[in-house]
C-alpha cells in the first residue's frame, strides 16, 4: 500500500469539484478503507496476519460496502457508488507497487494469483507526502481566493 | 422495481446484514485455512518437513542483530539466522525476504528488501484516518435508536 496520505490526496483531487460535495466523504472513506480494515490488525497483531488476507481484496470490499450501506436509510445507492469508486482508486494505486513477497490477491477466493504492475516499492510515495500536502493546500487556497474574488466582484 | 422495493426494503434489513456479516466471516476464514504458501512460522513448527523449501518472509519481520555474513530476524517472537553476504541492513529495520529455509531454524536469503520508511509510512497514515473520520462525523451522526447514520441538519447539502 502507498501511505494513506497519498491515497487521500488522490481522492481529494478526484473529488474536488463542487458537484461531488454531498457524497465525496464516502469516496474519501473508500480510498482508505482497504488499509484501515486490514492493516491495523496486521501491524498490531501479526499473529493474525493470515486472517487479514481476505480483507484487502475486491470481493471483501464489495460485501463490506453493501453492509456499510445498510446503515443509511436514504441515498443508499450513492453511498455504494461513491464508496466503491473510492475503493477502486485505492486498488488502482496499489496495483502499481512491487513486492518481493506476494502482491495482492485480486481474484480471491477464486484464485491465489497475485498481479501488480511493479513501478515502485510501497514505501517510496512517503517521500512525496510533503509535495501532496503542499499541492492540496495550494489548491484549497487558490479555490477559496477565487471564490472570494468572484463574490466581491459580483 | 417491485423486486427492488421488497428485497431491499427495511423489512429484510436484518437478514441482509446477517448475510453480509456471515459472508465476510466466511471469506476471512477461507483466507486463513486455504492460504497456499509456506510461511516461516510453518517451517519453524515442522523444520524436518520444510527443510530446503523456498519461502517468502514478510509480516513484520525485523532485524535484531547484524553479522558480517548475515543477520538475525525476529518474527512473531521467534528469531531466525539469515545468511546474506553483501547485504546491508541495520538493527530494527523491517525486512522482506525471498529465502530457502534450512532446519532447524535458518534461512539463506535469495533476495532481501529493506523497508526503510515503513515506520514513517505507518505513522503518517494515521492523520488521514483521523481527518476523514472527523469529516465523516461532522457530516453524519449515528442514531442509536434506528441504527442509521443521518446527515446532520447543519451540513445538509441538497
Ligand atoms: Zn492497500
Amino acid at each position: 500500500m502507498p501511505d494513506l496520505v497519498t491515497h487521500t490526496a488522490t481522492a481529494y483531487f478526484l473529488m474536488r469539484s463542487d458537484s461531488f460535495q454531498r457524497f465525496r466523504v464516502f469516496f474519501y472513506l473508500g480510498a482508505i478503507l482497504p488499509d484501515i480494515l486490514a492493516r491495523p490488525i496486521h501491524i498490531m497483531f501479526p499473529q493474525f496476519y493470515l486472517y487479514t488476507i481476505a480483507i484487502h481484496t475486491p470481493l471483501f470490499m464489495i460485501l463490506f460496502t453493501l453492509l456499510f450501506a445498510e446503515f443509511f436509510q436514504t441515498f443508499r445507492l450513492h453511498v455504494i457508488k461513491y464508496l466503491l469508486f473510492g475503493i477502486l482508486s485505492h486498488f488502482f494505486l496499489d496495483l502499481f507497487q512491487k513486492h518481493i513477497t506476494d502482491g495482492y490477491y485480486w481474484f480471491f477466493p477464486f484464485s491465489w494469483r497475485s498481479f501488480e504492475i511493479g513501478l515502485f516499492w510501497p514505501e517510496l510515495p512517503v517521500r512525496l507526502v510533503p509535495v501532496w500536502i503542499l499541492l492540496v493546500a495550494a489548491t484549497e487556497i487558490t479555490l477559496r481566493l477565487k471564490r472570494r474574488f468572484t463574490r466581491i466582484s459580483s | 422495481m417491485l423486486l427492488k422495493n421488497s428485497v431491499f426494503s427495511a423489512r429484510y434489513r436484518g437478514i441482509r446484514v446477517f448475510v453480509y456479516l456471515c459472508s465476510l466471516a466466511a471469506l476471512i476464514l477461507y483466507g486463513r485455512v486455504h492460504f497456499p504458501y509456506v510461511t516461516l512460522q510453518m517451517c519453524l513448527s515442522r523444520p524436518e518437513f520444510y527443510d530446503g523449501t523456498k519461502i517468502s518472509v514478510g509480516n513484520e519481520a525485523t532485524v535484531r542483530d547484524v553479522y558480517k555474513d548475515g543477520f538475525i530476524i525476529e518474527q512473531l517472537g521467534k528469531q531466525v539466522r539469515v545468511s546474506a553476504p553483501d547485504v546491508h541492513v541495520a538493527s530494527g529495520e523491517f525486512v522482506y525476504l525471498h529465502a530457502v529455509f534450512f532446519k532447524p531454524d535458518s534461512l539463506h536469503a535469495l533476495k532481501v528488501r529493506v523497508a526503510k520508511k515503513r515506520r514513517a509510512k505507518i505513522w503518517l497514515s494515521v492523520f488521514p484516518v483521523l481527518l476523514i473520520g472527523a469529516y465523516f462525523f461532522h457530516r453524519f451522526r449515528f442514531n442509536v435508536k434506528t441504527f442509521y447514520f443521518e446527515e446532520r441538519r447543519s451540513c445538509q447539502i441538497l
